[in-house]
């Protein structure tokens, strides 16, 4: 299972999270772990071990499309992973208070330690990833090109 | 003849009684212990969670608290839930653990004898088998009254 909200800020700290959409799910994660982030062509992933979240965890047979990929970089991560995202949607800053940890029923899942709390935003359930175990699950260097081999489904940024 | 009515009723207010929630599922009727029960609520939006097996449907948000939903059906072994709008997700709990359970029509909130509820028949077989207390009958059908802990144990097992 993963930490509690308290081991991660104490209470009456705020924390910003940057919250994006995955193939319909809702994830955020802690923006001062962020040391970089770029478009996914720009991100010299030849460079990179890339974390796709469709394939460290499973999406139970749904669907994946991205469609604004951007690669995040993480602070004490080394500068060879990132991880894929899609879609960022906006940069909340939260109170801890206002994090709630999984359901207590997760905790008998052992797989779903990526994720260390929940908060709602706008009516939604936004789930907080823990990106360094999320990470540590990656080093898959097939999934580092997006290509017909990868079996992605990419569908280019539209031109601004 | 009224002594004999009145020593009748102290004799049925003495009957130790259970609540049972009994709902349908799968054209049969299965009921959790009213103890364990801790609200019934209209199905609203589940968001779903990467990573977690095929019986957690996911996590709502209910008046900004987050519970997880379960699948029953999933658990038990019978045909997955038919979409009806009667369909109630039971939220439960035990040993501090607690989850919601997606059924498809509450029955009834009943007070049954305790010694209506018999052990279930050795005959049984599958997942059901290991997650019942026992049986009992509602308006002349069978109702297989569900072991919420036992059900919690196979959320470990399908974990693993």
């Amino acid at each position: 299972m993963g930490s509690n909200p308290e081991d991660i800020a104490p209470p009456g700290e705020f924390l910003e999270i940057l919250v994006f959409d995955s193939g319909g799910v809702w994830c955020g994660i802690d923006g001062e772990l962020v040391s970089r982030m770029a478009r996914f062509n720009e991100a010299g992933q030849e460079e990179l071990t890339l974390g796709w979240l469709q394939h460290l965890l499973s999406f139970g047979g749904r669907e994946v499309t991205f469609r604004n990929p951007m690669v995040v970089r993480f602070k004490e991560s080394g500068a060879t992973l990132g991880l894929v995202i899609d879609q960022p949607r906006e940069l909340l800053r939260v109170a801890l208070e206002e994090i709630s940890p999984l359901p207590s029923c997760f905790t008998l899942v052992d797989d779903l330690g990526v994720f260390w709390g929940a908060l709602v935003w706008a009516g939604k359930v936004v789930l907080l990833l823990d990106p360094h175990k999320l990470l540590a699950m990656a080093v898959k260097p097939a999934t580092n090109r997006l290509s017909a081999e990868t079996g992605e489904q990419f569908l280019a940024p539209e031109p601004e | 003849m009224l002594k004999k009515m009145r020593q009748e009723e102290v004799i049925d207010v003495n009957v130790k009684t259970e609540k049972l929630v009994v709902f349908s599922l799968a054209d049969d009727l299965f009921a959790f212990a009213g103890r364990d029960v801790k609200e019934i609520l209209v199905t609203q939006e589940i968001f779903f969670v990467p990573g977690s097996p095929d019986f957690l449907l996911g996590v709502m948000n209910v008046r900004g608290d987050i519970e997880s939903v379960a699948s029953l059906a999933a658990l038990l072994g019978v045909p997955r839930e038919r979409n009806f709008s009667g369909n109630r997700i039971v939220i439960t709990e035990a040993d501090e653990i607690r989850s919601g359970f997606l059924v498809e029509k509450i029955a009834d909130v009943v007070d049954v004898p305790v010694d209506s509820i018999k052990p279930p028949l050795t005959t049984m077989s599958g997942p059901i088998a290991s997650c019942l207390i026992g049986e009992t009958e509602y308006q002349g059908k069978n109702v297989l009254v569900l072991d919420l802990r036992a059900l919690f144990k196979r959320f470990v097992a399908h974990g693993e």
